[in-house]
């Protein structure tokens, strides 16, 4: 049984703590893992965490309370220590994360209960908590920082994971896989047995679909590979579809270019790579949860998805995003979505996580 | 020679393609024809009506930005349109000058004129002709503006006679009494903020996908990959046109510096004199009129190969990539950076055109096809 400690500042509505609960949850899932969320500060309008451990309550204990109120020196805070020690005691951390560095003070660097020191992982965070009086505890003491996008800590000892994309992403796994795709390509009835690229949007112009067709023509002109072509959206802009499938038969690439209105993970996913010529960033967890089914993506903006599956090229250059495709076509998919799985996948990242502590202490 | 009477039709009297080539037409006919009568119909007016008119009478069908729907036009107008045209000058030919000229075919009053389409357009542009309209149903006799156009025609019509009179501009060179001088040519270059050792590379029409301005940037980033700074790029025209303000958008985003674009201008020539290449990136254009502006005044033109008429206009001195090979047509810009191979090309085009597409040699075979068909059409009849 490991057991695992997070603790943050407060419940609040930064979009990071939404990531940080999903990682919880993943723990709390797992029948050989303890793990609790312990706040530093109460916050009763928000429920996010249950019933969590609240550190300032200690504060408010009614027997140091007391002891305080009578005018005793010193005892209220040694029985405070004393009950936050027991707390520890109790649960014994493996693995202690630090969301925004918050909290090591609780630690104080020393080793408590019967165990060694806990592996200490902080999670960075672009966004400031509601409530700033704590001091972040230092990078460089820490042995496993977790770090989210915007944030660049600086040195640091310990090993970094990107925390960026971790959530849950329960169909695309067994989308990517081979049956699941050939599936929806004869739903879609799209060649089941062709080279595919996917793309999607809903905005002619912004998101590029014109763009997407002059790829399928550098894919085929300077590698060979006379792909079929697969557009998601633009469902409700017949003109544009039609401007496209003529764009297409200019192109050369007559019943090799296709357009559905149902843009959905499945659709995304039966592609064999996805080329995504936006000319404004796109949803990032539609094109997360494509790469955990093993879809490689060429595009000209990445909306901060910095992923090895996701290949950014220089904007308008269909040429290099040609080269992309073709090098991502190259790849073994299973192989690629099993370790994009642990790379962005909450359950993976966990596992990955946990072997990483594991290593550690 | 007995006169003839002309009814040249029009879709508008903007500054797109076929009313200037109609004005070029209007001007050889009212020079070398001085018995015939020429009247003008357009479906929509534009800012060359002043022009038009001074040929003989002009009559527009729509008031300015009035709607209209061909599959559901709006009865009551229509009938009035039909009651205000059927006093109209009589013709003896009425020539569309473009397939779209022929909107104005169902509000023209019957007659025993011999209507001739002087097609000039391909691809989509050729939908007016068996669209609600059917104007193909109403054409007596077909004239294409080049070869390329006539293939296009007759994948549309099937068995056809489709005879062929190329497309024409006057000639502009050489340069008019106190043109463009170096020095001038450099002042008009310094205000646009481009330097003596830059190459000035032009694009000129409208702001629609089949003019492609989207694809001219596109070769601007191109360019700007293998040679930065050598090369500065001025787009003109379609202000009022769905790209012109997403690819301004664009060049901001990107920070595309080398590039500029500009609302259209109402004489090109001093751009032409100008700049050092026209790059006409366009998805289809059947025989493009800014292209032999260009070359008659010199400047090389670059080009797709597979997207209209200017491989056929060019011939043997047609330079560029074939569609849509953007890296190449940049690569194409790219080797013109040396003035050597450019005045070489500029000139080789320029003999190109001048000896088959200025108004003085081609116009007088078009209305020798024109009087061909009128005859066949009144044997016929």
């Amino acid at each position: 049984m490991r057991s695992i400690l997070a603790v943050t500042a407060a419940p609040d509505d930064r979009p990071s703590t939404s990531t940080l609960r999903v990682i919880v949850e993943e723990l709390q899932s797992r029948p050989d893992v303890r793990a609790e969320i312990w706040l530093l500060r109460a916050a009763p309008e928000d429920d996010v965490w249950g019933s969590p451990r609240v550190v300032d309550e200690l504060r408010t204990w009614r027997p140091a309370a007391l002891l305080e109120s009578l005018r005793v020196p010193v005892l209220p805070d040694l029985l405070r220590g004393l009950r936050l020690k027991w707390w520890l005691y109790q649960l014994e951390p493996d693995l202690v994360i630090l969301d925004d560095g918050l909290g090591g003070r609780l630690f104080d660097g020393r080793p408590f209960g019967r165990r060694r020191r806990p592996v200490m992982a902080v999670r960075t965070n672009p966004d400031h908590p509601r409530h700033q009086t704590w001091e972040p505890a230092p990078l460089n003491a820490a042995d496993i920082v977790l770090q989210l996008p915007g944030t660049e800590p600086g040195p640091v000892s310990g090993q970094r994971m990107d925390a960026a994309h971790v959530r849950e992403y329960p169909d695309a796994g067994r989308l990517g896989r081979d049956e699941a795709r050939t599936s929806t390509r004869a739903t879609l009835a799209v060649p089941g047995d062709a080279v595919l690229i996917t793309g999607w949007g809903n905005d002619g112009w912004l998101d590029g679909p014109d763009l997407f067709v002059r790829g399928l023509w550098a894919l085929e002109q300077r590698h060979g590979i006379a792909a079929h072509g697969l557009w998601l959206g633009l469902g409700s802009d017949p003109e544009e579809v039609r401007r496209l499938h003529v764009e297409a038969e200019r192109c050369g690439l007559s019943g090799r270019f296709h357009q559905r209105s149902a843009d959905t993970v499945a659709a995304r996913c039966c592609g064999d790579a996805a080329f995504l010529p936006y000319r404004d960033a796109g949803d990032p967890f539609a094109l997360t949860e494509a790469v955990v089914s093993g879809l490689g993506i060429a595009t000209f903006i990445t909306a901060d998805v910095h992923d090895p599956m996701v290949i950014e090229v220089p904007p308008l250059d269909v040429e290099a995003a040609a080269d992309a495709l073709a090098e991502l076509l190259g790849r073994d998919r299973s192989v690629e979505a099993e370790r994009a799985r642990r790379r962005l996948d909450v359950g993976g990242w966990v596992d990955s996580l946990l072997d990483l502590a594991a290593t550690l202490r | 020679m007995s006169p003839i009477r002309w009814r040249v039709a029009l879709h508008a009297t903007d500054r797109t393609g076929p009313p200037m080539l109609a004005l070029a037409l209007l001007s050889w006919l009212s020079r070398n024809r001085c018995e015939d009568s020429l009247s003008i119909v357009s479906f929509r007016g534009g800012e060359l009506a002043g022009e038009f008119s001074r040929f003989g009478p002009l009559r527009i069908m729509l008031n300015d930005e009035e709607a209209w729907d061909h599959r559901r036009p709006d009865s009551p107008r229509a009938a009035q349109l039909m009651a205000d045209f059927f006093g109209l000058e009589p013709a003896d030919i009425t020539l569309l000058v473009s397939v779209s000229a022929g909107q104005v075919l169902p509000y023209l009053p019957a007659g025993r004129d011999c209507v001739v389409a002087w097609v000039v357009e391909q691809g989509e542009d050729l939908h007016w002709l068996h669209g609600p309209l059917r104007v193909a149903d109403h054409v007596d006799a077909w004239i294409a503006g080049s070869e390329g156009t006539r293939e296009a025609l007759l994948e549309v019509l099937g068995d056809q006679t489709v005879a062929v009179a190329a497309e024409f501009v006057d000639d502009w060179s050489p340069s008019p009494p106190g043109g463009t001088s170096e020095g001038a040519r450099a002042t008009f270059r310094a205000g646009l903020g481009i330097g003596a050792d830059q190459m000035m590379v032009l694009g000129a029409g409208i702001c629609t996908y089949r003019k492609a301005p989207d694809l001219f940037l596109e070769t601007v980033v191109a360019v700007e990959r293998s040679q930065p700074g050598r090369a500065r790029f001025v787009w003109l025209g379609g202000e009022r046109d769905p790209l012109f303000d997403k690819v301004s958008a664009e060049i901001e985003r990107l920070g595309v510096s080398s590039m500029q674009i500009l609302p259209g201008v109402a004489e090109l020539r001093p751009w032409f004199d100008a700049a050092d290449v026209f790059l006409h990136p366009a998805r289809l254009d059947a025989f493009p009129l800014v292209c032999l502006h260009a070359a008659i005044t010199g400047t090389p033109v670059v080009a797709f190969r597979g997207a209209g008429g200017v491989p056929e206009m060019l011939g043997d001195t047609f330079r560029g990539a074939n569609y849509p090979d953007v890296a190449g047509l940049g690569a194409e810009v790219v080797g013109l950076i040396d003035p050597h191979q450019r005045a070489r090309l500029g000139g080789e085009q320029q003999q190109v055109v001048r000896k088959r597409f200025v108004t003085d040699i081609a116009a007088p075979a078009l209305v020798d096809a024109v009087m061909v068909a009128q005859h066949e059409h009144r044997l016929a009849s």
